[in-house]
């Protein structure tokens, strides 16, 4: 199978042929279906919207397919739903009752996280051959919960740590067709953002507070009407150190990421994604939402662009692997909870 | 007719292009030069749904699946040989801006509908429909958090207290709404001149407000508005609504990430003052009935209004202020 003569790399990028125009009017189309159904139609409009994001992102000029079958979402939203209302109405009755529910959503939070991520992989495909997920119950308590809780004794110094752990644990557990991916991704581009992150914020609360001590703002904060709004004077820095962080781990992660010889690359810039999500912040709010459909196709455009693969030999060898069938319901879960693993 | 594309086996990633020729009968015969496929009939396929351009894929009865991106001629094909073209309407759809401009509006209108009408009401239903116990438990730790941060202890006599508190007795003698109505007094502090009313029927002035007052039927004007809040439920109403309100922009923009941003902020922001202001009328309403009820003069309120916006003078937007302007409720509170 292997074949060891010298090769000379390929670089395929990823390509976004998504159109504003032709999205928004699928977008619109399905919010009012949506509506118009009582939500019932949220899992077909769930479905079309993510295999037009995945049908216009080609790889090598084959595109992607998002598999899921409607139904199945449909069918995990409403159990979703319905132990979100039991759990509103019972811990509005009984108050007592809440830890009981935070304790088994603990329990239950692996295996959702573990769920979740696998409903994707399973129906992502790319010529014919699906992706798959083979993280366990057991890790993910370890990675999402254990490790976590115990960085706290170490002030989240290990942090940074926990993160890289996280992410490769998700990317040497993903498969393409039986090939498994594999990182190599180590702590110190992590704890190097991080850091340049706690610098920044440190330095501009520092300058902040300094600012409010000397100028006299303090003395009068009693009657000024701002006062309210000063502590939102420094989330701008926060967002962008968000981005900056989020945006360098992505990085990381892809560009240590491998598939059998071949490799990805990954050039977010974290200014330009800043200006991205300013300009579509603006956007939206000035069209009253109806430019939302705009944002959406060209930050899918801007992150396809920045994401390369190098492949090493051809693409036609991968083979697939073993199929199962799998249930939406962790996937939904986390949907409704806004819970968003992975990278 | 003819479709080119590619073909995948579905074991390998392997891209083979193919050619699908369709004769007048729906035979498929695949022109691949690196696959030997047998042909089949066109009603043997499993079509996917059209989405915008994207690549149709075509699955054969042999696990095999073609990828192309010739959309219409495989809608022509499934219209002419059957298939499965249940959900072609949707594409129709979604692929006209007529229906486009007809979907903004319906969005628009139900938005509208559901934010001034439909939520408001529902939450009325509802708090009306719960026992007046509710209530309660959700103000049951209120007055004693309200005395740890902001309020002191009434520095008012004793006397003082008394004779307001005969006077909320009367206002509530002959109520029967399963309500605890009862009054209390502490020292407003940060907070001035103001009256509270907490869903469980507990009424709070600020000494401040008793001093600013010009006489008692005002502050009997205003415990009659405390306790038209207390009636209405709207600290169960309110209760309900926001916690509605991100269920509405979740259907809307169908993105649950949108819901918790800066981006909805703003707007929940706005209708939340909205819904505030309206209370603020309809206990206006509340109180000058039961003042009329009672003898004493509706107007004892807007003077009471009148002297609290000499003190705070307010600002002339009332968009995201919490109560509606003070000449409005006067004038609600003069109208016949």
């Amino acid at each position: 199978m292997s074949q060891n003569l010298p090769q000379h790399p390929t670089v395929h990028p990823f390509e976004f042929h998504g159109k504003s125009g032709e999205f928004f009017k699928i977008w619109i189309v399905n919010i009012c279906l949506t509506i118009l159904t009582l939500g019932i139609y949220s899992a077909w409009a769930k479905v079309r919207t993510h295999q037009y994001f995945y049908g216009n992102t080609t790889l090598a000029g084959s595109s992607f397919e998002y598999t899921a079958k409607p139904i199945t979402i449909l069918k995990g939203r409403l159990l979703a739903v319905f132990v979100i209302i039991i759990y509103s109405v019972s811990t509005t009755f009984f108050p007592l009752i809440t830890p009981v529910f935070i304790i088994a959503f603990l329990i239950i939070l692996p295996w959702l996280i573990c769920r979740s991520l696998k409903f994707r992989a399973v129906n992502t495909r790319y010529r014919n051959l699906s992706f798959n997920f083979h993280g366990t119950y057991g890790q993910a308590f370890c990675n999402y919960l254990l490790f976590p809780l115990l960085s706290a004794f170490t002030l989240y110094l290990v942090y940074p740590l926990i993160m890289a752990i996280q992410n490769r644990w998700y990317i040497d557990n993903s498969s393409y067709g039986k090939t498994r991916f594999k990182s190599n991704l180590s702590a110190k581009p992590i704890y190097f953002a991080c850091f340049i992150g706690a610098v920044v914020i440190i330095a501009a609360l520092a300058g902040f507070l300094g600012y409010i001590f000397n100028s006299g703002v303090i003395n009068n904060i009693e009657n000024d009407p701002i006062a309210p709004f000063i502590g939102m004077a420094l989330l701008p820095v926060y967002y962008a150190v968000y981005v900056y962080v989020h945006s360098r781990v992505i990085n990381a992660t892809m560009n240590s990421t491998k598939l059998d010889e071949h490799s990805f690359e990954s050039s977010l810039k974290a200014r330009k994604l800043l200006w991205l999500l300013l300009t579509n912040t603006l956007a939206i709010m000035i069209s009253l939402g109806l430019l939302i459909p705009w944002t959406h196709i060209r930050m899918a455009r801007y992150k396809a662009e920045c994401t390369q693969f190098i492949a090493t030999g051809d693409l036609e060898e991968f083979t697939r692997g073993a199929s199962d069938k799998q249930n939406a319901l962790g996937e939904e879960l986390g949907d409704v909870m806004d819970l968003e693993f992975g990278i | 007719m003819q479709l080119s594309g590619r073909l995948f086996d579905g074991h390998t990633s392997k891209s083979h292009p193919a050619e699908l020729s369709i004769d007048t009968l729906g035979d498929i015969f695949i022109e691949c030069p690196e696959l030997s496929v047998r042909g089949c009939h066109w009603s043997e396929l499993t079509i996917s749904p059209r989405i915008g351009s994207t690549s149709r894929y075509l699955d054969l009865p042999n696990g095999l699946r073609f990828e192309t991106r010739e959309n219409d001629p495989v809608d022509e094909l499934i219209n002419r040989f059957a298939g499965d073209n249940r959900l072609s309407w949707i594409h129709q759809l979604e692929n006209s801006y007529r229906y486009a401009f007809a979907s903004v509006i319906c969005v628009a209108l139900f938005v509208w509908w559901g934010v001034a009408y439909g939520l408001p009401s529902a939450a009325r239903q509802v708090a009306f429909l719960l026992p007046v116990s509710v209530n309660q438990e959700v103000s049951k730790h209120t007055l004693s958090t309200l005395d740890n941060y902001i309020f002191e202890p009434s520095t008012l006599s004793v006397e003082r207290r008394e004779e307001l508190t005969d006077a909320f007795n009367k206002l509530i003698a002959s109520r029967d709404d399963g309500f605890d109505y009862k009054l209390y007094f502490r020292d407003g502090g940060a907070v001035g001149p103001n009256a509270f009313a907490l869903p469980d029927g507990s009424v709070i002035f600020t000494d401040q407000i008793i001093k600013l007052a010009g006489n008692d039927e005002e502050l009997i004007a205003v415990m009659s508005h405390e306790i038209g809040h207390v009636n209405m439920r709207h600290g169960l109403r309110r209760a309900l609504q926001s916690s509605a309100l991100p269920l509405i922009i979740i259907v809307v923009t169908g993105d649950m990430s949108t819901a918790s941003s800066i981006l909805a902020a703003l707007p929940t922001i706005l209708v939340e003052s909205q819904y505030s202001q309206t209370f603020e009328l309809e206990a206006d309403a509340f109180a000058k009935d039961l003042l009329i009820q009672h003898q004493h003069d509706p107007m004892s309120l807007g003077n009471l209004l009148e002297r609290l916006s000499k003190e705070h003078k307010e600002g002339t937007n009332d968009w995201f202020s919490s109560h509606p302007s003070t000449p409005e409720r006067i004038e609600k509170l003069k109208a016949k």
